[in-house]
């Protein structure tokens, strides 16, 4: 009756890398003519091997539950982390956007308080001579309706088209239709207003926020009297208020009216304005997107 | 999708690719706790916990045996666990047991005696029963060895990886698991019920 703990360590420890295959073939080999030549050893051997294979028997238990890691348990990689990102950078953008048209209005037009409340009406002022005014609401509340990106673009647009005749008559127009239309002319952003519910619409009220301001300078060009224009407002407006002088003197129709809208209408910072208001858009859309796939 | 390219979404904080892996390798994970801590409860909280730890420290795995790397933290998972016990002297069978009589059947015989073989055997619960007692009365570290190279039939490689300790530790520690399991065995073989005896002397 041999215990293998009565083993040297060493023979113990060579037998059981023996039975393992662990051993290097010199060491087989010397352990191979020992086996051959002593019984004790060769019995060792088959208890190790009888012990090993005992234990690699044992079954497989199953495990009594699943252990996948919920989002909660991971520490919130997914869930958490990745969420506050996206709002926030939403958000940012949505501020900046909102910041450069405020800059953009109120760094042009200093004081004027007037101006801000009535900029709507006005709007719809400028464009009421260049066709029947109640086209000139219809076609911006179709633009306020879209809420759509495009909401930037196309009362903009709209703006450049009614700007089309010449601005004298405009200017004097404007002045007697401005109280009557102004409530069409508030229409749009309110229509916008209410559809704020979905909470991606942060981005696109911010952008209806740029459409008023788009129309805003070209509306102080010719719903205000010239002269009071001149000392209320920036540099840049009365520069633009001096070319107009020019036009109106030569009374040069069409073409010339659309330039004389270029320095105000399309400088860097309405074109910043544009991409702010893309961008928070995109974001807000990527937000609304992740927010529903993970739950 | 191959377990190399789950690890890597993994790795990025990818859950779902992080619980595939997961689902491929908790059985495992959990009976090598099982074995070690020789309870079902404990070895599902220690298993979940390594799980746990697995997915923070994933970052810190980098390449070879994701098997291995795994089993290392479900080890230390359980040597955690076992810290927390209260360890009790480990007066073992070995010590109490009177020396076996001459003439009596050794083991391995008796092992090999029986017509169903080892896989038939262990799947009796008397003999489950028996092995586990004897690897609970192992010391830790040669416990552990044992599960893994023999229970789980891990090369000397992975459990040196899984335990942290170099091959030549691993093939003494391992030695010495099986000798004193070989004894401990043999007491049991002795101990099991008539039936299960007699059935063994049967067929010799």
């Amino acid at each position: 009756m041999s215990r293998l703990s009565r083993l040297t360590p060493r023979d113990l420890e060579s037998l059981s890398a023996y039975a393992d295959g662990a051993l290097s073939p010199v060491e087989r080999r010397d352990l191979d003519a020992r086996l051959a030549q002593d019984p004790a050893l060769r019995q060792a051997l088959a208890q190790i091997r009888a012990t090993s294979s005992l234990l690699r028997a044992l079954p497989q238990i199953r495990p009594p539950r699943s252990f996948t890691l919920t989002p909660e348990m991971a520490g919130i990689r997914s869930g958490r982390v990745r969420f506050p990102l996206l709002p926030m950078a939403t958000a940012l953008a949505t501020l900046a956007f909102v910041v450069t048209v405020g800059v953009d209005m109120f760094g042009g037009v200093t004081s004027n308080a007037a101006f801000r409340a009535a900029a709507p009406a006005e709007e719809l002022a400028l464009q009421a001579p260049a066709a029947l005014p109640t086209e000139a609401g219809a076609d911006a509340l179709a633009a306020g309706a879209l809420q759509s990106a495009a909401a930037t673009n196309v009362p903009e647009s709209a703006a450049m088209d009614a700007m089309a005749p010449t601005p004298t008559a405009a200017s004097e127009d404007a002045i007697g239709e401005a109280p009557t239309l102004g409530d069409v002319g508030e229409a749009p952003p309110a229509a916008l207003g209410t559809a704020t519910a979905d909470p991606s619409l942060e981005a696109r009220s911010a952008a209806s926020g740029g459409c008023e301001a788009c129309a805003g300078e070209p509306q102080v060009l010719s719903a205000t009297p010239m002269d009071k224009f001149a000392a209320e407002s920036g540099p840049e407006a009365a520069v633009v208020t001096q070319e107009m002088e020019a036009q109106i003197v030569t009374s040069m129709p069409e073409a010339t009216s659309l330039e004389a809208r270029q320095p105000g209408g399309l400088s860097a910072l309405r074109w910043v304005e544009i991409g702010l208001a893309a961008v928070a858009l995109a974001l807000a859309a990527v937000t609304l997107r992740t927010r529903r796939r993970a739950r | 999708m191959d377990e190399a390219e789950l690890l890597r979404l993994a790795q990025r904080g990818d859950l779902e690719a992080f619980n595939q892996i997961v689902l491929a390798h908790q059985t495992r994970a959990y009976n090598v706790a099982l074995r070690i801590l020789g309870e079902g409860e404990s070895a599902a909280d220690a298993t979940q916990e390594a799980v746990l730890s697995a997915f923070r420290n994933l970052r810190s795995y980098r390449g070879g045996s994701f098997r291995a790397w795994l089993l290392r933290i479900v080890t230390n998972a359980c040597y955690d666990e076992l810290r927390r016990r209260k360890r009790r002297p480990t007066t073992s069978l070995e010590d109490l047991a009177p020396e076996t009589e001459e003439g009596a059947p050794e083991f391995e015989e008796w092992l090999a005696s029986t017509a169903d073989g080892p896989e038939r055997l262990a799947e009796r619960s008397e003999v489950v029963r028996a092995i586990q007692d004897c690897l609970d009365h192992l010391p830790d570290e040669f416990r552990i060895v044992a599960v893994l190279a023999d229970v789980q039939g891990c090369d000397y490689a992975e459990v040196s990886t899984a335990i942290g300790k170099p091959l030549g530790t691993v093939k003494s520690r391992l030695a010495r698991a099986r000798a004193r399991l070989r004894d401990c065995l043999q007491r049991h073989g002795e101990l099991l019920p008539p039936a299960f005896r007699l059935q063994g002397e049967a067929s010799s």
